[in-house]
């Protein structure tokens, strides 16, 4: 009797352990795989949004009386942690490192790019030689600014730790959104323009390279391995993924019609603008999702036979597994 | 008279009851109260199962290279040439290919049933005679003994199921036609008869399955260990069975038969540790001994490979329940044949298909001699619970692969099938045909005719008049669509072929007159295919005028002027262009079609005929989901190719004309 009972305990037990096993397993890949999309909430009357960091978004807003302001948004929760008021012509944002927004006012006459705390602090304010139309900020204290000067283009570069505007370099006709990508002195510079052409500055160079992909609102990934555009068609919308260096397409996926601005989220990922009816969304995308891979897998299989190829020694050895996410896709 | 007439249906059924039923359950009211209607109906329904099969593989012309084979030398030899060509896998001598010398036996029949249905009916009933034979030996051993065994009426009923119910016996059938599903019906007959003690009757059995080649020679060598296990006392019957099946492979061998049977390609490997040159001499100088002396030697190479097959091994003896092929009555050559299947280098040796079928058949009489076995022992519940757990698994495994049966082996339409029925109403007798390798099967009762198949084989021309029926995109081809678009292009503008049809997908071409002598070269893969051959859903292929001219058109209509234009090329950077001509806008798309991605997209203006052509890189990262069941019903499905499937397309907003002359994709030079 004691032996039935010590056996049903030990029997218990073994469950209660393996249940437990898979159960932590379980959540472990859970933890470390996360959700590969998810739609954050935005204030109503979102027109730009950037990664402030991995945990939040900053959000241009403009309300329906002509107010703008900017909005710190928390990914996770999707509730705003902060706002504080900007320029009413404020056309765009970019965050300078966790801590600061550059809030880009477009004045007919005279541009100013603000620097502002996420409190909502106004540190510095740059009067710009034209028009601004678009700011990247690639680096923390560095800023790039596209701007309008008569019928031309040109892209300023501020450094905002020594206060210093640089010489304005000449862009492509016509550019209207730019991005910058790299670390300083060695930036790429990335424009689009109306007719949805791209080129872009590499660093060191001179001249401005047409790309073969086409595409408007560009932003460079991350690790700057890849380039995403928009590419409106035929009443749907779409973003481009084009690999890099090589600047070829690798895929297009379709995107709400209403996208109108892609973000760098700071953490990999890609974040879009998005607008239906009433509700305005930051859709992320995780810098692992298929959608947004660049590289090939180097064997799919650990086994193949071919077309034509004569069957590969290794036939009887089990499949290869899909590569680890290295951080390196996107 | 007519009183005979009148009689015949009940001597037909007492014939049929006497073949489906064994004396002790035929006497017995209460056996035969349950058992009667349960084989009379899973035999019906295993008989229809068979029949409509094949009626369905015949009305889609889902009979490939295999059957072609097999149909083309069955063809030829009723027709008086007794020695007849392969020119499906150019031999010179049909029976040097595996020796299959029964076709020469089954081809009178021809004379009266020349379809190829008449062929496929041939194969059922071969198949159907195995499965009646092994019930009937199930019977023998369940109402065999005295006293009688308990629960032996519900053995009965769990051992007819597994039979009936397995779905690899029906995949065996809906495949083509092969020797081993013909001896199969020998083998297992020879072995009952052994059973019985008829040793005269077993051992005509035994030679017959000489009859099917050097294959199922190794069935009979399985049969003389069977022997040997069972009869140790007596081992001259089963030392004779491995004498001759062993023999008869040596001979057929020596003689020049076997010539397709990969014996080095598939078991060199064991010996090499890997798969060598074929140019190697050394390669081609394996004997049967040698491979035998060399896995002997090499033992853990084999069992590396037994190991890495394991799921290929479960997914062959689930549905029979695992036990049975280590009964000492089927252990031969259900064993024998599993192992061989096994440790074959190619994949789909190893997967539940027609080369095992030894293996499910006399597997399921193994199981029911191992439900006898433990009931003898005392040990009646867990045989009696085993027996309804093996037959719960067999409907676990038919319901979810019977329905799989039509899908997998028939993958041509309706319309299709229709088109080709004109076709092949139409083309001469005396004509080569030369088609994808999906239909071949319907159009090989001819002297010559041959598949497109992979790679670049030249085909030899034969006749005056010579007919290509290409069906790129439907069938089990194992040509890429690239090698058939490619192969109307070449046909078209190297050797000027006039287009008699193309309707449905189906393309049929002859060349008649010019040379006789030539080869046809229809290149392996083209960087660029004629747009006429692959015109979107709505458009069409507008074929007058010189060749040069001819195109895929699309008028005012929204949708794809050209689509389907496919390579399956590595990872790289690569250039897409069509040669267009447009009145209205349209754009180039490039889709990874494994993915079912758009990859880039490129507007073109109208404008006249000029090349456009979009850049971009292949990433190569999809991959093709083939089936390969549910839960623990699933098999080691062969992976697909590698590559993804790149599709060029190009679509039209529906404004103005646009012809499409040429598709291309070649790759960017580094």
């Amino acid at each position: 009797m004691v032996d039935r009972a010590a056996a049903a305990l030990w029997r218990r037990a073994w469950c209660a352990l393996a249940c437990a096993g898979l159960a932590m397993s379980g959540c472990a890949i859970h933890a470390a795989s996360g959700p590969q999309e998810r739609l954050i909430p935005l204030p109503p009357g979102s027109v730009d949004v950037a990664g402030v960091d991995d945990a939040h978004l900053a959000v241009l807003v403009r309300d329906p009386s002509g107010h703008s302001s900017v909005a710190i948004v928390e990914r996770e929760a999707g509730v705003v942690t902060a706002r504080f008021n900007v320029p009413t012509d404020t056309v765009a944002i970019a965050p300078d490192g966790p801590l600061h927004v550059y809030a880009l006012g477009a004045r007919p006459a005279t541009s100013v790019l603000g620097v502002y705390s996420v409190g909502g602090a106004r540190e510095q304010a740059y009067p710009l030689p034209g028009v601004a139309l678009s700011v990247a900020a690639p680096a923390d204290d560095e800023a790039f600014v596209l701007l309008r000067r008569g019928g031309g283009r040109a892209v300023v570069e501020v450094q905002t730790a020594r206060r210093f505007m640089h010489a304005a370099i000449p862009a492509p006709p016509g550019a209207e959104s730019l991005a910058v990508s790299g670390e300083a002195p060695a930036f790429s510079l990335l424009v689009s323009d109306a007719s949805e052409r791209l080129w872009e500055r590499l660093p060191g160079g001179l001249v401005w390279h047409r790309l073969g992909a086409a595409g408007s609102d560009p932003v460079y990934s991350d690790s700057g391995n890849a380039i995403y555009a928009l590419q409106p068609f035929d009443g749907n919308g779409y973003v481009a993924v084009i690999a890099r260096p090589f600047n070829l397409p690798a895929r297009l996926f379709p995107v709400e019609r209403s996208v109108g601005r892609l973000g760098d989220g700071r953490d990999g990922s890609l974040v879009l603008l998005q607008h239906d009816g009433d509700a305005w969304n930051a859709r992320s995308i995780a810098c692992r999702s298929p959608l947004l891979a660049v590289r090939a897998f180097v064997n799919k299989h650990g086994r193949y036979f071919d077309e034509g190829h004569f069957p590969d020694p290794g036939a009887t050895l089990p499949p290869t597994p899909e590569p680890a996410y290295t951080g390196d896709e996107c | 008279m007519l009183a005979r007439v009148g009689r015949a249906p009940a001597a037909l059924g007492a014939v049929v009851d006497k073949l489906l039923l064994c004396r002790a359950v035929r006497e017995d009211p209460a056996e035969a109260r349950v058992l009667r209607p349960l084989a009379y109906a899973a035999f019906a329904a295993c008989a229809a199962m068979l029949a409509i099969t094949s009626i369905v593989e015949f009305r889609h012309y889902a009979l490939t290279n295999d059957f072609g084979e097999i149909y083309q030398a069955y063809h030829q030899i009723s027709h008086g040439d007794w020695n007849p060509e392969n020119t499906l896998d150019v031999l010179p001598k049909f029976w040097t290919g595996h020796a299959e010398l029964y076709l020469w036996v089954l081809a009178p029949i021809a004379y009266l049933f020349p379809s190829p249905l008449a062929l496929q009916f041939i194969q059922d009933i071969f198949g159907l005679s195995a499965c009646i034979v092994a019930w009937r030996w199930m019977q023998s051993m369940l109402y065999g003994p005295v006293p009688p065994l308990a629960h032996r009426r519900a053995f009965a009923a769990c051992s007819l199921l597994v039979l009936v119910l397995n779905p690899w016996i029906y995949w065996t059938y809906g495949f083509d036609i092969h020797s081993e599903s013909i001896s199969i019906a020998f083998v297992v007959g020879a072995a009952y008869a052994f059973y019985l003690r008829r040793t005269w009757l077993a051992f005509g059995l035994a030679l017959c399955v000489l009859l099917e080649g050097d294959v199922t020679a190794t069935h009979l060598v399985g049969l003389g260990v069977t022997l040997l296990i069972v009869r140790w006392r007596k081992p001259w019957f089963g030392l004779a069975l491995v004498v001759i099946g062993a023999g008869w492979l040596q001979l057929t061998h020596v003689l020049g038969a076997g010539v397709q049977s990969a014996f080095n390609f598939n078991y060199g490997y064991l010996l090499y540790g890997f798969v060598p040159d074929p140019s190697l001499p050394q390669f081609h100088a394996l004997t049967v001994s040698q491979v035998a002396a060399g896995i002997a030697t090499h033992p853990l190479q084999s069992l590396a490979v037994l190991r890495d097959k394991w799921l290929a091994s479960y997914a062959n003896t689930a549905p029979i329940g695992f036990i049975g092929i280590l009964s000492p009555w089927t252990l031969g050559v259900a064993l024998l044949v599993l192992v061989e299947n096994q440790l074959a280098f190619a994949l789909a040796y190893a997967q539940p298909i027609f080369q095992n079928v030894p293996v499910y058949i006399f597997g399921s009489v193994g199981f029911t001699w191992m439900l006898v076995r433990a009931t003898r022992a005392s040990w009646t519940k867990v045989a009696t619970a085993f027996a309804v757990l093996a037959a719960l698994n067999s409907v676990g495994w038919a319901a979810v692969w019977i329905p799989q049966l039509y899908p997998h082996w028939v993958r041509l339409s309706t319309a299709t099938a229709s088109v080709l029925d004109t076709v092949r109403g139409s083309v001469g007798d005396d004509d080569q045909v030369v088609t994808t390798q999906g239909i071949v099967g319907a159009f090989a009762g001819r002297k010559y005719a041959s598949a497109l198949w992979l790679g670049a084989r030249p085909t030899n021309r034969r006749t005056d008049m010579v007919d290509f029926i290409f069906v790129p995109y439907e069938g089990i081809n194992v040509e890429s669509p690239n090698r058939t678009l490619g192969a109307l292009d070449v046909l078209v503008n190297k050797y000027h072929a006039q287009i008699k049809l193309a309707d449905r997908g189906v393309w049929w071409l002859t060349v008649s007159g010019g040379d006789q002598g030539i080869q046809f070269q229809l290149p392996a893969k083209s960087a660029s295919v004629p747009a006429w051959a692959c015109p979107g859903r709505l458009a069409y292929a507008d074929l007058f005028g010189p060749s040069d001219r001819w195109a895929s058109v699309l008028r005012n209509t929204r949708g794809d002027v050209v689509s389907r234009a496919y390579w399956r090329v590595p990872a790289g950077n690569y250039r897409a262009g069509v040669e267009i001509e447009g009145s209205g806008p349209s754009a180039l798309e490039v889709w990874d079609q494994t993915l079912d991605q758009p990859i880039t997209r490129t507007p073109i203006s109208p404008g006249p005929r000029r090349t456009v052509t979009v850049d971009f890189r292949a990433l190569d990262r999809g991959t093709n989901d083939i089936y390969k069941g549910v839960g623990p019903f699933r098999i080691d499905a062969e992976d697909p190719p590698v590559h993804d499937n790149l599709e060029v397309r190009l679509f039209s907003p529906g404004r103005g004309e646009i012809r499409v002359y040429r598709v291309s994709l070649e790759p960017i030079p580094a």
